[in-house]
């Protein structure tokens, strides 16, 4: 039985990685199982300063998911590749640094010096707001999203370049095409859909920052369907992710298209989920006789 | 030894208003939990509610494990409303305990704060001093072991159903001194003011703080407070601080 799965230069053991922010530096998970049976381990996302974070509350939960701003809170790029890189690559695994910035040449300064690092993969985080261009995203505006992809792509020159969509868009296929035309290895979907929730006893937003992403099961259909639609509009492999919660969710994502999953919120809720998630699809497989994980990916009958 | 296990619900009972004790049956053994650490309840099924919900070791024995549950909300109704023989999904025990200073231990708890250091006030029995304060008589949850097993103990309720009439801060004067170590656990109003009465008179103080939380276990970054030393995290740094390093807003 085959579970190898090929993304960009990086080849997975199976097609199952950590989502980015929900798996700390990987340490808080290494008591529960053996982090080695991951197919990649994604990294809390990597800022070229240490990031404070917003003030609590930082999450609060909605029905069957949870809204969280965090604030990109981050130990910075030089402290991440001195104090949490080395442990991490006691694992035989691939090691994906999700990486944020708040200008253009951040983004670049960041990425030549991950380049020349030990690591696997760069999963560019564009859902960060652009300081230089009033704080619009780079995610939500395609032309800036060219720009930026145009400069990075120059300074990754030895990893595999995944860039991570917003789903705060109108139609996800212009920017996986945007992502493909610029040369992009893989495209990663999606990330947390703006949300809110106030308090009516209080009146106060359940969220310090006011607006934060949603997660978890209540965005799976939501997500599945743009790895479809993204899918269809392109070549690139998909690292698809929202709301998988268990192997039969992380299936739906492949039938939809993507070549692999990342889990996100269900870590919280069980720290073995993505060990369970990867024996699943081996079960699935042997069950229905697939020998090679490849030849589901979209593998939807219409 | 995993930290996540599934556990039995043996027992459950209100033990006040809108507040029940739920004991569990831990399948192996109860993994020596220290006072102040907590464990995390998977209360729902099916991913709803999706997140477990944290509440404090309030007693606990070689196969047992004790908990002092307040409804406030879904999940809360939900655990209270088990039937003994239901299983539950634990994860715990999580976070940084009490610590044993060589002073005189002075807990003071605040309502639903004797979840948290009951088990302090057996640890040190006849060794430590309580101030216990809660709205009403019916709030001060298992007030006649803790004068058992207490060396001494004041009591405040707001009504003055019970003890004398005030709060807690009524008592701090009469009972903490710079050979005192005090521990607290209540409502978050209560732990500022303690903290400041005794970051002022040069106190150690420690506090024990709550968060919305999701993971439990350090990697969400969800559940900080603020510390002299930037944000926290109340699951792993937490949930007892030194008062003196919490910045309150
Ligand atoms: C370390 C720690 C230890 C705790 N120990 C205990 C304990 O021993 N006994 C006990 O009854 N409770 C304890 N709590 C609080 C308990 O976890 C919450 O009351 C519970 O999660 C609420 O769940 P719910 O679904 O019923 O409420 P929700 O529907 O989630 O919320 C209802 C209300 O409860 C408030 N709330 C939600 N989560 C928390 C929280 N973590 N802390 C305070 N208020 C909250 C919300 O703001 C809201 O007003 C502890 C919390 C922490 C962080
Ligand atoms: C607490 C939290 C922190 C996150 N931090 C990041 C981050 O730093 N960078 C990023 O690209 N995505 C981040 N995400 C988004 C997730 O990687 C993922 O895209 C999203 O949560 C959807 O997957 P899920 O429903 O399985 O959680 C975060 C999500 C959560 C819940
Ligand atoms: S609850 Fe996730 S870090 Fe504390």
């Amino acid at each position: 039985m085959r579970t190898e799965v090929v993304i960009g230069k990086m080849k997975m053991k199976n097609p199952v990685m950590t989502a980015s922010g929900t798996f700390g530096y990987g340490n808080e998970y290494a008591e529960f199982f053996d982090l080695s049976k991951l197919g990649a381990i994604n990294v809390k996302g990597i800022s070229l300063e240490p990031m404070e974070g917003n003030p609590s509350p930082r999450i609060c939960e909605t029905p069957c998911g949870m809204i969280n701003s965090i604030g990109l809170q981050n130990v910075g790029l030089e402290a991440f590749i001195r104090e949490k890189l080395s442990y991490l690559r006691k694992f035989r695994t691939n090691i994906v640094v999700n990486v944020l910035g708040n200008t253009v040449e951040e983004y670049i300064r960041i990425c030549e010096r991950l380049d020349e690092e030990e690591i696997d993969a760069i999963e560019l985080n564009v859902s960060c707001p652009n300081v230089k261009k009033g704080g619009i995203s780079f995610g939500v505006d395609e032309y800036q999203l060219a720009g930026l992809l145009k400069d990075v792509r120059r300074s990754v020159k030895n990893k595999t370049l995944i860039v991570k969509l917003s789903p705060n868009v109108t139609d996800i296929r212009v920017f996986a095409k945007v992502a493909e035309e610029e040369g992009s290895d893989a495209i990663s979907l999606i990330n947390t859909i703006t949300a809110m929730s106030i308090d009516i006893n209080t009146r106060r937003p359940k969220i310090a920052n006011l607006i934060g992403g949603l997660s978890g099961p209540a965005i799976k259909p939501i997500a599945v369907r743009m790895v479809w639609e993204a899918f269809n509009a392109v070549k690139i492999p998909i690292i698809g992710m929202g709301g998988i919660m268990n192997h039969e969710d992380a299936l739906e994502f492949i039938l939809a298209g993507a070549s692999a999953v990342a889990i996100g919120t269900a870590n919280f809720v069980d720290p073995e989920s993505t060990m369970k998630v990867v024996e699943g699809i081996g079960s699935y497989m042997a069950d229905n006789d697939i020998m090679d994980v490849n030849t589901i990916i979209g593998g939807l009958e219409k | 030894m995993s930290k996540l296990f599934t556990a039995e619900i043996i027992e459950n009972r209100p033990a006040a208003k809108d507040i029940h004790l739920i004991k569990l049956h831990l399948p192996r053994h109860a993994m020596n939990p220290e006072p102040g650490q907590f464990y995390m309840l998977q209360v729902g099924l099916h991913n709803d509610p999706l997140l477990k919900r944290p509440f404090c070791m309030f007693d606990s024995g070689a196969h047992e494990l004790a908990i002092l549950v307040k409804r406030v909300g879904r999940g809360t109704a939900i655990l209270t409303g088990k039937l003994p023989g239901s299983f539950v999904d634990v994860l715990g025990p999580l976070g940084t305990p009490y610590p044993r200073v060589e002073k005189e231990p002075l807990i003071i708890s605040g309502g639903m704060g004797m979840a948290s250091v009951y088990s302090l006030i057996k640890k040190y029995g006849k060794g430590c001093r309580v101030i216990y304060g809660a709205g009403s008589r019916e709030g001060l949850i298992s007030l006649d072991n803790i004068r058992e097993m207490a060396g001494e103990v004041a009591v405040t309720t707001d009504d003055g159903s019970e003890g004398t009439r005030g709060n807690v801060m009524d008592k701090i004067g009469e009972y903490a001194n710079k050979g005192s170590v005090v521990y607290a656990c209540g409502p978050e109003i209560m732990l500022m003011k303690v903290s400041r009465y005794c970051v002022e008179h040069e106190i150690e103080c420690y506090v024990s703080l709550e968060q919305n939380m999701a993971c439990g276990i350090g990697s969400c970054v969800g559940c900080v407070v603020k510390t002299l030393e930037g944000y926290k995290r109340v699951c792993k740094e937490g949930p007892v601080f030194r008062a003196d390093e919490i910045v309150w807003d």
